[in-house]
Formats: structure tokens, C-alpha cells, sequence
């Protein structure tokens, strides 16, 4: 199932599908390692409406709501044949 | 760069610890500290391989070769200039695969590739990787990527010495790169192996406390009043010794001159003029900052900063800024003009202007020393020594440094809805591991690196404002010093605020260094004939008193010293950062108009009251 990333608590892990975001930050996420097929899970959730942080590629990166509401994720994925790799 | 031997580039990631690399080849002082973006511009260094000449390049650290930021484009464009004859790609032992996508990169530049320019891939902080159970495999990635591959862990000397060996040999050699191709992500998958898999349970448990709803907020003040607790209480007794100290050779100086036949008057000048503002300015800045800067070093350097910065970020985006600004405004404690280079973290020019117009808010090394004085001399009377003292010391000072950052945040509000309007942009925030800090080098660098340069910086300029003041005290002009005409120009103005026309004069004296407001006044002072026995520090607060100072005269001075206009290092740093005038007379203008206002309405509460 397809989510925005925000949906996805805190120790969970997703993997994502498609980033919406404008084309900067798009860029500027992608070379952070949030690109299709990543695997990234959550691990801080701050105050309400204030940044959360993920850990991509191994390292933490925080984002604002607004941004996470722009990358798609999806959890559980089904294994599909050996393409990770 | 023909006289050298050759020139090597050091690129990598952001906070991979380049410049700490840079710092042990080359032996220079580039600030480094655990948060990406303390490097915003190249800088070069010498030292000397196999007894030729070289030069070392530390570049700003990116995440790729894009340019979506100032800094990308600095280290893109040196890389493409084909200057550099070797490239050192330096990459985190823990984000190997980080690391890897950007040595990609750099191969693919039509610069490199071309000239066939050396590589050498430097996996650095093996140490703290080691720790975390991620072992790497180097044979590996040598066979794979077909370049030296050296490991690291800066800070021990040995590794060094390994890479420079490593430079050596590729040194002069142009390498084929056309059948070099790789995965990032499957090599790193391959040579990368994790034997510990819950080694970030500690770190995100600390995290989650830290960056807490309630936690978060708590911590943060109480680190703060901590450090200003440590400092304001270790200070005072080393600051009343060194005082005694230095004060007893006042007169030995003098009988010694007086025995030499120098001029009584010279002697005057000398001693009591320059020697005795000199004294004062080492035995009562000093102490508190040689405690103060190894503290903030140590937090720096921690990883502390960008939790501070994620937990803020809430209320500088309600201020329509950057959370980024957090880091910059943490910067401008240590130097305002150092904050404003800083700002270039912050992608978005709007706010970038914002970050730069608002970092003289908070105040820098220069003025704490001015902080500390007046609120020991003024709001501890009775207390003043005991642990109660330095602990309501300490509160003040964090209330002081507290109204800076909420005068950050107003002014950052009111400029994104006024001139710098617009809705606030993307940007991620690295939060970097948890280093454990090497206290003894924090302390070397921090006091020969921060506290002499300050003390070095006030001293050589009090010491001619010294002089120059007391030759101004002593020509008269229509029968009245000029000093007394100066300083009875700017008193209906300094009145009205709440201070007198001796403070602001010093204030405006004090814009190359914030440092010397205080030494100027006081020398001010002792010029109108107001002389008293410097016998202790006790002296200071008599001499204050007999000039008509009320702990209303330094609530108003402390106000001003917190919000006025910034020093010329950083006026010019501004110019250069903006180009543009217009900002740089706006960056003054704005902490100028609220110090002017605050104190003229802080001044008129009181006296109603």
C-alpha cells in the first residue's frame, strides 16, 4: 500500500516509491538516498508539527512536515524476485 | 601553484571530517566541529611529501556534485577547474554507500576523467565505525574501484602518514578510468558488513530525550545555564588573583620609570592609561572565557547543535525562516562575522538574508566579557562570591542570551513579513552521530584557537584607544577637554536611554572590537578626574557608582551591549556576503533601531515606576 511518508510511525521501516517534491528538493533528497526501491525508517518524531527524522543510507536526516508529506512510501513490500540487488 | 610539487583536493561528503584531515597534514587551524557545513569555502593549505612542497585544498563538503547550494558549486567548480593533481575522496566509515555515490560522481566529471586524475578513496572515522560493529571490507573495494584505498581515523597520526604515502604514489600518474563502473549501492552492500544490528538503540534513545516535547526545551536551558553556572563560578577566583597580580606592578612600573627620569607625564599615560586598562581587560575577560569557549568547543563538537536545530526548527519555520538559522545563530556566539559566513548552509536566498540580518542578535565572544561584568558588578550586591551568586549569575546570563534568541525569531518574523516576504523552503537536516570530543585537544584549540584571539584582539586595540583617549582627556579646547565635549554631545541621547554620553561614545569607539566598550568606559572615566585606588575589583563598581550608575544604567547597557549595531569584521563580512549595501546598512540599522528603542522604553518604565 502506497502512504505519505508522515503516515509512517516512529521504528517503522518503508520503502519508497516516488517523491513529489519540487524539483530542488527532489534533487537535493535523492542525493540523500530518497529515491524508488530505498529502504528508510523513521527514528525521531519531535513536537507536533515540527521536523522528524529518518535514517537513509545510514545516516539521520530530519525533514519538515511539508516535505514528508511529499515522499510516497510503501510498507511491507512484496519480495519481488531478486531485482534489489 | 607552479612552485609546488603538486596539488591535492580533499572532497567528500559533508562532516566526514575533512578539515580535521586538512588540520593534521598541513598543521593549520580550520575550525571543525560535529555538524555538516562548518566548511563554506575552499581553503588551502602546505606541507611538505617526500621534502617537496605541496598544497592541501579543503573543500566544502556536499552530499553530490548538482550544485543546489553555494558550497556544491565551490566544490564543483575546483574540481572541474582541473587544478587539483590528485583527489582525495573522503568518506565516512559509517555511510560508506554515502560515500561511494559521490566518488562516482567525481569520476564521471569530464575534468577528471580526461586528465585521468588520480583518486584516492580515504574511508575516515574507522574507529567510531569499529566501535558500531561495521566492519569493511578494504581488500574489496581496492580490487573493485582500482584506486589506493586508505582507512583513517583522523585523529590518529599514523593513519596520516599512510594517506600522504597514498598520495605519494599516485602522484604524477594519469589513470584510465574507462572501465571503471560500479554500484554504489551494491559495493557498498558487499564490502559493508554490520555485526551489530541495534548499535543505534543508545543513539536514538538519546535522541528521543533531547529532542523531547518537554525534555527537549529543559535540556537546552539547562545545558545552558550550566555552562554559564561552570564559568560565572570558576572564574572568580582566578579573576581576583590575576587582578591582585597584575595590579601590583602598577606601582613598581611607575617608581621604576620615575627612577629611569621618564616624564611624569608619559608615566601617567603609560602606566595609568594604557598599563592599567590592559590589566583589566586580561584579569577580568580572561578567566571566564577560558572556561566558557573549551565548554561550547566541547558541545560543538559533541553533536550537540543540530538536535538544538531540530527541536527549534518549529518555531523559526512559524517565523517563516530556516531551521538551519539555528545552527548559524549558534555560530554568531562564537563570532558574529563568522555566523554571517555560516548562513551560506541556507540554500534560499530570502532566507539566507534573514540568517544574515538577524546573527549580530546574539551575542558574540567579544561582548560576553561585557555581559559578565555587569551583572556581576550590579545585580549580585550582597551575594556577589557565593554559589548563590554565580548560580543568579548564571540565570541572568541565560535570560540575556534567551531575549537574543527571542529577538532572533521576533525580527526573523517581522522581516519575513515585511521586506522579505515569502513562504518558507525545503531543506533536510543531517543530524550526525554522537562523537565522543578529545578533551585535550578541545581545550588547546579552543584557548589558543578562540580565548588568546579575543584577548589578542582586545588587547593590541584598547592599548592605542588607551592612548588616544588620554590624549583626547588631556587637550583642551575652550577651556574643556575635548573628551568632555565628545561625550557631552552624545549625553542627551545616552540619557534619554538610559545610559550617559561616556557609555555610548564607547560603544561607538568600540565598533572595530566589541571587546573594548568597557575598557574604553572605564578609561573614560578615570580620565574626568574621578580617579580611585585600584586596590581590588571592588574598585570598579565605586568608580561606576561615583559616575552616576544605578543598576538602571546597567540593565540599559546590558540591553544595548545585547542589540547594537555589529562590529566592522562583521559589517564587511556582510557587504561581502550580500554585495549589496543596501542589506549591509539594514543588518546595521536593525539591531541598532530595537537596542535604541528597548533601552528608551526600558528606561522610561523604570523611571515611572
Amino acid at each position: 500500500m502506497v502512504l505519505p511518508l508522515s503516515k509512517i510511525d516512529l521504528g517503522e521501516t518503508a520503502k519508497v516509491v516516488w517523491v513529489a517534491s519540487e524539483k530542488a528538493m527532489a534533487a537535493r533528497l535523492a542525493d540523500l538516498g530518497f529515491i524508488p526501491d530505498e529502504e528508510i525508517s523513521c527514528v525521531l518524531k519531535g513536537r507536533k508539527g515540527g521536523m522528524r527524522a529518518y535514517l537513509v543510507r545510514n545516516a539521520v536526516i530530519g525533514l519538515r512536515e511539508e516535505n514528508i508529506n511529499e515522499i510516497f512510501v510503501e510498507v511491507n513490500p512484496p519480495r519481488c524476485s531478486a531485482s534489489l540487488q | 601553484m607552479d612552485n609546488y610539487h603538486m596539488v591535492v583536493a580533499l572532497a567528500g561528503n559533508p562532516n566526514v571530517g575533512k578539515s580535521t584531515i586538512f588540520n593534521g597534514i598541513t598543521g593549520l587551524k580550520q575550525h571543525t566541529a560535529n555538524w555538516p557545513g562548518v566548511t563554506v569555502e575552499a581553503a588551502s593549505g602546505e606541507f611538505t611529501l617526500d621534502g617537496k612542497a605541496c598544497i592541501l585544498v579543503d573543500l566544502p563538503g556536499t552530499y553530490s556534485l548538482n550544485t543546489h547550494s553555494k558550497e556544491e558549486e565551490v566544490a564543483r567548480q575546483y574540481l572541474c577547474s582541473g587544478e587539483a593533481d590528485a583527489v582525495v575522496v573522503v568518506c565516512d566509515a559509517t555511510c560508506v554507500e554515502r560515500g561511494l555515490h559521490l566518488l562516482k560522481q567525481i569520476l564521471s566529471l569530464e575534468s577528471v576523467k580526461e586528465h585521468g586524475v588520480p583518486l584516492v578513496l580515504c574511508i575516515n572515522l574507522c574507529d567510531e565505525a569499529g566501535k558500531k560493529g561495521i566492519e569493511i571490507d578494504f581488500d574489496l573495494l581496492k580490487d573493485v574501484l582500482q584506486i589506493p584505498v586508505v582507512s583513517c581515523c583522523a585523529r590518529c597520526a599514523g593513519d596520516l602518514a599512510q594517506l600522504k604515502q597514498a598520495i605519494l604514489q599516485c602522484g604524477g600518474t594519469r589513470v584510465n578510468y574507462d572501465c571503471l563502473d560500479f554500484s554504489p549501492k551494491r559495493l557498498a552492500a558487499e564490502t559493508v558488513r554490520y555485526t551489530r544490528t541495534n548499535y543505534r538503540k543508545q543513539e536514538e534513545a538519546i535522541d528521543r530525550i533531547v529532542t523531547g516535547r518537554f525534555t527537549g526545551t529543559l535540556i537546552m536551558v539547562l545545558l545552558l545555564l550550566g555552562v554559564f553556572w561552570l564559568t560565572m563560578a570558576g572564574a572568580n577566583y582566578p579573576s581576583t588573583l590575576l587582578w591582585n597580580l597584575l595590579f601590583s606592578f602598577e606601582g613598581k612600573m611607575d617608581a621604576l620609570l620615575t627612577a629611569l627620569n621618564v616624564p611624569r607625564l608619559l608615566i601617567q599615560a603609560l602606566v595609568y592609561g594604557v598599563y592599567r586598562v590592559l590589566a583589566w581587560v586580561v584579569s577580568v575577560m580572561l578567566p571566564p572565557m577560558a572556561i566558557f569557549f573549551p565548554l561550547f568547543t566541547l558541545l560543538e563538537d559533541l553533536g550537540y547543535l543540530p538536535r538544538i536545530a531540530f527541536h527549534m526548527d518549529r518555531s523559526f519555520r512559524r517565523c517563516r525562516a530556516c531551521g538551519k538559522q539555528c545552527l548559524t545563530m549558534a555560530m554568531g556566539f562564537g563570532c558574529n562575522a563568522a555566523g554571517v559566513i555560516g548562513c551560506r548552509i541556507i540554500d534560499s536566498p530570502r532566507e539566507r538574508l534573514i540568517a544574515i540580518l538577524t546573527n549580530s542578535l546574539v551575542p558574540c565572544n567579544g561582548r560576553f566579557p561585557t555581559l559578565f561584568t555587569l551583572i556581576t558588578l550590579f545585580f549580585l550586591t550582597g551575594i556577589q562570591g557565593s554559589f548563590a551568586g554565580s548560580l543568579a549569575a548564571a540565570l541572568l546570563l541565560t535570560a540575556a542570551i534567551l531575549a537574543g534568541v527571542i529577538a532572533t525569531l521576533a525580527c526573523s518574523w517581522v522581516l519575513s513579513h515585511t521586506l522579505l516576504k515569502g513562504i518558507p523552503s525545503a531543506f533536510t537536516l543531517e543530524l550526525p552521530p554522537y562523537r565522543r570530543p578529545q578533551i585535550g585537544k578541545v581545550l588547546v584549540r579552543s584557548i589558543l584557537d578562540r580565548t588568546l584571539f579575543v584577548l589578542g584582539r582586545a588587547v593590541s586595540i584598547a592599548a592605542p584607544a588607551g592612548l588616544i583617549i588620554w590624549i583626547l582627556a588631556n587637550t583642551a579646547v575652550r577651556g574643556q577637554s575635548v573628551l568632555l565635549h565628545l561625550t557631552g554631545f552624545f549625553d542627551p541621547l545616552g540619557r534619554l536611554m538610559g545610559l550617559d554620553g561616556v557609555i555610548l561614545m564607547a560603544f561607538l569607539l568600540g565598533f572595530p572590537a566589541n571587546e573594548i566598550v568597557v575598557p574604553i568606559m572605564l578609561m573614560t572615566y578615570l580620565q574626568s578626574g574621578m580617579l580611585v585606588e585600584m586596590t581590588d575589583s571592588a574598585a570598579l563598581f565605586t568608580l561606576l557608582t561615583a559616575n552616576g550608575w544605578t543598576w538602571k544604567t546597567a540593565l540599559c547597557m546590558l540591553i544595548f551591549c545585547l542589540f547594537h549595531w555589529p562590529c566592522s569584521t562583521t559589517c564587511l563580512t556582510i557587504k561581502k556576503e550580500t554585495g549589496s549595501l543596501k542589506w549591509t546598512a539594514a543588518a546595521i540599522l536593525l539591531p541598532t533601531v530595537l537596542g535604541v528603542v528597548l533601552c528608551i522604553g526600558v528606561n522610561a518604565a523604570v523611571s515611572c515606576l
